[in-house]
């Protein structure tokens, strides 16, 4: 049994193609339930706008990597109506096996192999085919354990390291130079020159942090207008400006306006107003709207676009730095899958050892009971709770020892060992069942 | 016997604040030394607290009679202030930028004058001494903290302006929280300066039956406090704050720290039986 995966990403495959692949929430049972009739054990899916994935189980991985070419091909036809060829879709996909698929899908959950780094957003899409796949029954042992560990590997890179944690787009980097400002956006005012989608954007993300008052001007009252309704502002005229510069906190300006809309002395008077409380503006308008001389003013903070991006690229500098930990992290919680796989193979001999001991030992306690028909209740339950607890400790370091041993590479010499010891004559040992008795 | 153990006591606490202090300064850039940093910090204010416990047991006085006994009272004040907020709140950021302040005070306090001996002041309170010095040292600690915020208040703001976005940008609190946290600990502060400096003024009627003693350190700190009063009074009548205010605020710590370290020694009465 061999981990085997398939897939394309962002970095292998046009958009056309990955389309192509991107298959539909509302599909995504159907073409799991496909997974039953292909010679494969187990298998998930994992389908975003960046990536289509197929994580499988299979007896032989070059078989198993052709049945899921030819699955994904089918996917194309079948969902999105695209006719591409097995040889046109080859040069595309990339292939990983064992250890690797392991390390693949750990890179890929916590954001490193994502298009912007460190994104969080993979971590609920790896999540969300896991469930996917559970409920259409296409998991097994491994693949639980696998995806089960997947996702505490982004868990673990959100929280033990900082890649996620600097804005990465320009709304949200003006959003969080604000906050570097203030202690709290909560009930702050804010005010937007023009209303643009960079500023949309930024005024949605501003009132998600808590940004109360909304002000927006605009040469034309009518888009004002229009923007204020729909995030609940107030729309003012462009000469009105003036005036409610001392009462907002944030101004975000971005008019095709050629000169500047707002001046030095505009803003001088306002922070005057305010004795010393800081005004923020960011001015993402090409050519500049705001006077950059207002960035010399005591309580005001000016930022131009390519401030913005500068913060933007010390934020990725920054993701970048963190990555590094991230892939010990990966490494980290590679070895213990590897550790984790090793140890399966000698579960069956450990259940075979304990079964072997159990019935023993219930033997020869249904033999001392019968010969001992005097007993209380209570004093049988101490007889049968003693057997119990002996069997268990003696049991418990050779299974310490057997998986220690799988761990360094040795578990066929170990079941063999053990098997003859202990006299263990059942050839073909079953796969186990219960992975609660691995770990 | 207590004599040779307890510079052991305070030399390892020293050595183990400046290892806190590394550890912190270094989480702004990383996070390796995390767990090294709590615990080189708790580990030496243990240290430092027994070895405090020692001290006074075997002066068999509160240690408040010379600059080193006080210096080292001051830092484990600070310590103990920056031990709790870590563990209540969780903060290590704080870490930081306190505690190489404080294991700057420690260490300095080693080459302070250890001799202390007590002044023959008659029959006179000795509550009312402890209360002088402990009162003011618990002001004092409020101001050096609001020195820091002053200080990092003015560093955060020069990374905003010259878009200077480094590991210390990340770090640092947004410009409001830390106007706001200095405030407070002048609020804080204030009133115990103003307590320790009436107690001062009461010993020094019912020793020497006058108020006012004509010192350097009595004028300097009736200085100290006039300049955190008015910050306070702009503060509350103008709703003051921002920058300037983060000068004004720097500029009293480092009166406040000239008062302490290099006044003393212009003083008869603050001597400490030099």
């Amino acid at each position: 049994m061999k981990i085997v995966m398939i897939g394309l990403n962002y970095r292998t495959a046009p958009v056309e193609v990955r389309e192509a692949l991107a298959v539909p929430g509302a599909a995504i049972p159907a073409a799991l339930a496909r997974f039953h009739a292909l010679p494969v054990a187990e298998a998930v899916l994992l389908s975003t706008c960046n990536r289509t994935e197929v994580y499988a189980i299979g007896e032989d991985a070059g078989a198993t990597f052709g049945a899921l070419a030819d699955y994904l091909v089918r996917l194309a036809e079948e969902w999105q109506g695209c006719r591409i060829s097995r040889a046109e879709l080859e040069p595309h996909l990339y292939t990983h096996q064992e250890l690797h698929a392991v390390e693949h899908l750990f890179r890929v959950a916590s954001g490193l192999d994502s298009m912007v780094l460190g994104e969080t957003q993979i971590l609920g899409q790896v999540r969300d085919a896991y469930r996917d796949a559970t409920q259409a029954e296409t998991v097994g042992k491994v693949l639980h354990q696998l995806f089960e560990q997947a996702i505490a590997v982004g868990k673990r890179a959100q929280t033990e390291t900082r890649i996620g944690q600097n804005a990465v787009s320009v709304s949200y980097a003006a959003v969080e130079l604000a906050r570097k400002v203030f202690q709290s956006l909560e009930g702050r005012r804010c005010l937007a020159i023009g209303a643009g989608e960079t500023a949309k954007l930024t005024v949605k993300h501003l009132l998600a942090s808590g940004v109360k008052e909304f002000v927006v001007a605009n040469r034309t009252v009518e888009r004002a207008d229009s923007l204020a309704r729909e995030f609940g502002g107030k729309a003012i005229r462009l000469d009105e400006i003036a005036t409610y510069l001392r009462e907002v906190d944030v101004v975000i300006s971005s008019t095709g306006a050629p000169g500047y809309v707002v001046t030095r002395q505009h803003v001088q008077e306002a922070v005057r107003q305010r004795r010393g409380r800081p005004i923020f503006l960011f001015d993402i308008a090409v050519p500049r709207d705001l006077d950059p001389e207002i960035a010399k003013i005591e309580g005001a903070f000016l930022y131009d676009i390519d401030d913005l991006q500068a913060a933007i690229n010390a934020n990725l500098a920054e993701r970048a730095n963190e990555a590094r930990h991230v892939e010990r992290i990966v490494v980290d919680e590679v070895d213990k899958f590897r550790s984790w796989i090793a140890t399966q193979e000698v579960v069956p001999t450990i259940r075979m050892l304990r079964e072997k001991v159990e019935s023993i030992r219930e033997q020869e306690v249904a033999r001392a009971f019968s010969r001992l028909p005097d007993l209380t209740d209570r004093e049988r339950a101490i007889v049968e709770a003693m057997t119990v607890t002996l069997v268990n400790k003696i049991l418990n370091s050779p299974t310490q020892r057997l998986k220690g041993m799988a761990d360094e590479g040795i578990a066929n010499q170990a079941i063999e060992t053990v098997t003859r010891l202990f006299d263990l004559h059942r050839a073909e040992a079953e796969p186990a069942e219960e992975g609660g008795a691995a770990r | 016997m207590t004599n040779q153990i307890v510079p052991l006591f305070t030399g390892g606490a020293a050595a183990l604040y400046t290892l806190s202090a590394i550890t912190h300064l270094s989480l702004i850039f990383r996070r390796e030394f995390a767990l090294l940093a709590r615990w080189a910090t708790r580990i030496a204010w243990v240290i430092q607290s027994v070895g405090l416990v020692m001290l006074v047991i075997e002066q068999g006085r509160p240690p408040v009679y010379s600059l080193f006994e006080v210096s080292h009272a001051f830092a484990w004040g600070l310590m103990t202030v920056y031990i709790l907020i870590e563990f209540l709140r969780d903060n290590q950021a704080a870490g930081s930028f306190l505690t190489p302040v404080i294991a700057t005070v420690l260490v300095l306090s080693l080459f302070l004058p250890k001799s202390g001996v007590e002044p023959f002041l008659g029959d006179q309170p000795v509550k009312l001494i402890v209360w002088h010095v402990g009162v003011t040292l618990l002001g004092y600690a409020a101001f050096i903290a609001s020195f820091v915020a002053g200080a990092l208040y003015l560093i955060q703001d020069m990374n905003l302006r010259r878009k200077n976005f480094g590991p210390i940008y990340y770090a640092l609190p947004s410009l409001e929280s830390l106007d706001i946290l200095a405030g407070r600990l002048i609020y804080i502060g204030f009133p115990l300066l103003t307590l320790g400096m009436t107690a001062g003024l009461s010993f020094a009627h019912v020793t020497w039956e006058t108020f006012w003693q004509l010192d350097p350190k009595v004028l300097f700190t009736v200085f100290v406090w006039l300049v955190y009063g008015a910050y306070l009074l702009m503060r509350k009548v103008w709703g003051w704050g921002g920058r300037k205010a983060a000068w004004w605020v720097v500029l009293g710590g480092v009166a406040l720290l000239v008062n302490y370290f290099v006044i003393n020694f212009a003083s008869d009465v603050h001597r400490f039986g030099v």
